[in-house]
């Protein structure tokens, strides 16, 4: 296999993070919009990919004050040694239930749909294998994957989406404006959380050949998927109308579920539908995967990440397998993403770099 | 790697790679394309309380594959199977005792239910959650409510397609279809029903030749609560915008006159005059003159006379509407012309203050109907 050093570019980042991004929440996206903010819900993932936008910015504007360092290495110069490992342990973990939670949903979703009498379990392991293959090929191979299965998942889907034009019927986006605005702001948390993943930028700035255009191509990717999550809110709210939206568990899938293509060659779409999501959540799961590899390698101060790849496998396969139902990995994962994600995503960055700053500043007048 | 791991590596191969658990022959499976519901008995308290839940008596047809292929004439173009269970899942199950085929809904065209069934709140939301929550179905099955029992209208072979639900369905697509049913399918009746828990399903009426799919049946609390004529479901899909295509027919003195709809538009307006809500709707058409009348006084190609024969149009379109529209207000009480959808989305002030208890104000609302026909052209001769 040709090698080369392990660095990937900057435009190669915002494919890795695109993927990574849109996994498994866009599936439930529209229904929690809808819930939070009826129809104003395309005002509610504005906000969210705005708020993500801003934490993207200090997350960026931190990982070009320290280059070819990940978060776990500079994070000892910023903070203390002891205090930058729990961090880095608490990162280990949120991308651990993160990976879990992906290859679930990914484990129920496939079983309802295509894989009746398969076991769950092999549904997870033949994901995770793969998945784990391409980790061990590294940032480089993660980067090149990313960029294959963008155009192969983006371009069909949204042509599917075209074909579903004649069943749309805008007057559902009506009426706007209508929510109270602090109940809005009150809940800018939930689209939010489906923006989680921007973050991986402090682990794979480490690699990134160019780090002086990483400011454009990271808020491009988070302008992209925002618009990616608006064309779908709007869709599912104009086909189903509010009321249905607030009924239904995935209404991505519910969409497609009604796509009646022209010419009806193809009747039931959903095989195909379905091959083109597993390929997403694999892009979007890999990511995750490689950084808690990462993250333990730099941690034990070694070179090569791969010896961790398998050794991670067992926790994610028990942890995805830890609950019992749907509603429960909803409830107890979703929420412990969302409450860790707080910390990882939010908190850490902003403390980092303010941190980082005022120690800069120090730093000259202490030569003096 | 040592010889052994290789090994190993083969055998596993050989393990993963040797099939698919969830396979099944396309010889093997049951296309369901119609299903029918019926309750059995009479569906009234008394088999309820012996056993706690109702019993369906549900029918399956699906087409027979080897009769597709060509030159085989002597072959039974469709099987139809039938039993008594507790839902439509259940009775699957039930029945592979009787068939050697897995029974397979993900081309399922048609779900038509008994009138009975219909009538029954509870019958129907059960029916409507299983077929929601079921994966394999699909939310572009069409449903229809049948006059009488449903395993009637499925035992009945139509004469052009042989099997119901392909029949439904392309019944249902037709491009130049007359506006006397509306089609439906689950995905445009189940966000209805969660809005405003009313809906208008197509009646499907056996009759003794074939099926006929005219008129709606007027849902209401998840109830069949009665039924609207063809003419009154055409009056509604004046108002919802959703006539294609239809022929009017009008007097004129002697002459019989058939006006051919080719476009339409709707544009409402809705506003509060004295505590009372006031909706205009207007109803503008365009359309072809098809027919008049050899050697008749009249010459067609008078503008004056094509103002009288629009005018007569508007007068009968009008008639009609404002008799359905009373008809949904004051014996049915349903708003299923789409007026509370109409203020909550573009009136949302008076929507506040009326949508608690919208069941009371509907049948109150003033509707002033409107109809601006066209005659744009009169064909190929004078």
């Amino acid at each position: 296999m040709l090698k080369g050093n392990d660095k990937i570019s900057s435009n190669q980042v915002m494919f890795i993070l695109l993927t990574a991004i849109i996994g498994v929440g866009i599936l439930s996206l529209p229904r929690e919009a809808v819930e939070k903010a009826g129809t104003d819900g395309s005002i509610l993932i504005i906000l969210g990919g705005i708020v993500a936008c801003i934490f993207t910015v200090i997350s960026v504007k931190l990982v070009t004050l320290f280059t070819n360092k990940t978060i776990v290495e500079f994070g000892r110069e910023i903070v203390t040694t002891p205090i930058s490992n729990i961090v880095s342990i608490t990162f280990f973990i949120y991308y651990i239930i993160i990976s879990a939670f992906e290859v679930r949903i990914l484990a129920e979703v496939v079983k309802m749909f295509l894989l009746d009498d398969t076991p769950t379990e092999v549904i997870i392991i033949s994901i995770l294998l793969v998945s784990a293959y391409l980790v061990r090929g590294g940032i480089e191979g993660l980067a090149r994957m990313a960029e294959l299965i963008l155009p192969i998942v983006i371009i069909p889907v949204f042509l599917l989406l075209l074909s579903l034009i004649p069943d749309l019927d805008f007057t559902n986006l009506l009426p706007l404006f209508r929510t109270n605005p602090w109940d809005i702001i009150k809940s800018v948390y939930v689209p939010f959380f489906s923006f989680i993943g921007y973050e991986l930028v402090l682990f794979m700035a480490a690699y990134v050949k160019d780090t002086e255009n990483l400011m454009k191509f990271n808020v491009l990717s988070i302008l992209l998927v925002t618009f990616v999550y608006i064309v779908f809110f709007v869709v599912s709210l104009c086909r189903f109308g509010v009321n249905e939206v607030k009924h239904l568990l995935w209404p991505i899938l519910s969409i497609m579920k009604t796509i009646d293509l022209p010419g009806a060659f193809i009747e039931n779409i959903e095989g195909i539908v379905m091959g083109l999501w597993v390929l997403s959540v694999f892009a979007s799961l890999s990511p995750f995967y490689y950084s808690s590899a990462l993250i333990l390698c730099k941690l034990f101060g070694l070179k090569e990440h791969r010896y961790f790849v398998l050794p991670i496998m067992p926790f994610i396969y028990a942890l995805s397998l830890a609950f019992d139902n749907i509603a429960t990995v909803y409830d107890i994962m979703g929420k412990s993403i969302n409450y860790i994600g707080i910390f990882t995503v939010v908190t850490v960055p902003t403390v980092y770099l303010i941190v980082a700053l005022i120690k800069k500043r120090k730093e000259p007048s202490d030569n003096v | 790697m040592s010889k052994f791991g290789k090994m190993i590596i083969i055998f596993m191969a050989v393990a993963i790679l040797s099939g698919c658990w969830d396979k099944v022959e396309i010889n093997d499976r049951a296309f369901i394309s119609a299903i029918g519901i019926d309750i059995q008995g009479h569906g009234g308290e008394l088999e309820k309380n012996k056993t706690g839940y109702k019993k369906f008596i549900v029918t399956f047809v699906f087409p027979n594959v080897k009769a597709i292929r060509k030159g085989s004439s002597g072959e039974e173009p469709r099987f139809i199977l039938s039993s008594v269970g507790q839902n439509i899942f259940h009775v699957s199950n039930a029945l592979t005792t009787r068939s050697n085929k897995t029974m397979f809904f993900g081309h399922t065209k048609a779900i038509i239910i008994g009138e009975k069934v219909a009538r029954d709140s509870d019958s129907l939301k059960q029916i409507f959650d299983e077929v929601e929550r079921a994966h394999e179905m699909g939310r572009k099955v069409g449903v229809f409510i049948s006059q009488g029992e449903a395993r009637r209208v499925i035992k009945i072979e139509p004469s052009l397609e042989s099997v119901t639900g392909t029949y439904l369905s392309a019944l249902s697509k037709a491009k130049e279809k007359s506006s006397r049913f509306t089609p439906k399918t689950i995905a445009d009746i189940l966000p209805s029903l969660h809005d405003c828990r009313c809906a208008l399903i197509p009646r499907i009426i056996p009759t003794d030749k074939g099926i006929k799919v005219a008129g709606a049946a007027v849902i209401k609390d998840y109830k069949l609560i009665g039924w609207l004529g063809e003419i009154e479901n055409r009056s509604v899909m004046f108002i919802t915008d959703k006539v294609t295509s239809e022929a009017i027919i009008v007097m004129d003195d002697d002459v019989l006159v058939s006006y051919v709809i080719s476009d339409t538009s709707v544009s409402k307006n809705g506003r509060m005059e004295n505590g009372q809500i006031v909706m205009d709707i207007t109803v503008n058409m365009e359309g072809v003159l098809q027919q008049y009348k050899l050697e008749a006084k009249n010459d067609v190609l008078d503008n004056k006379l094509l103002r009288r024969l629009e005018s007569l149009v508007e007068k009968k379109i009008k008639s009609e509407i404002d008799g359905t529209i009373k008809k949904i207000q004051k014996e049915f009480e349903v708003d299923v012309i789409g007026v509370a959808e109409y203020l909550y989305k573009f009136k949302p002030d008076i929507w506040d203050k009326v949508k608690d208890d919208w069941e009371d104000v509907f049948p109150e609302v003033k509707i002033n109907v409107n109809v601006n026909t066209k005659i744009r052209r009169i064909g190929m001769t004078k």
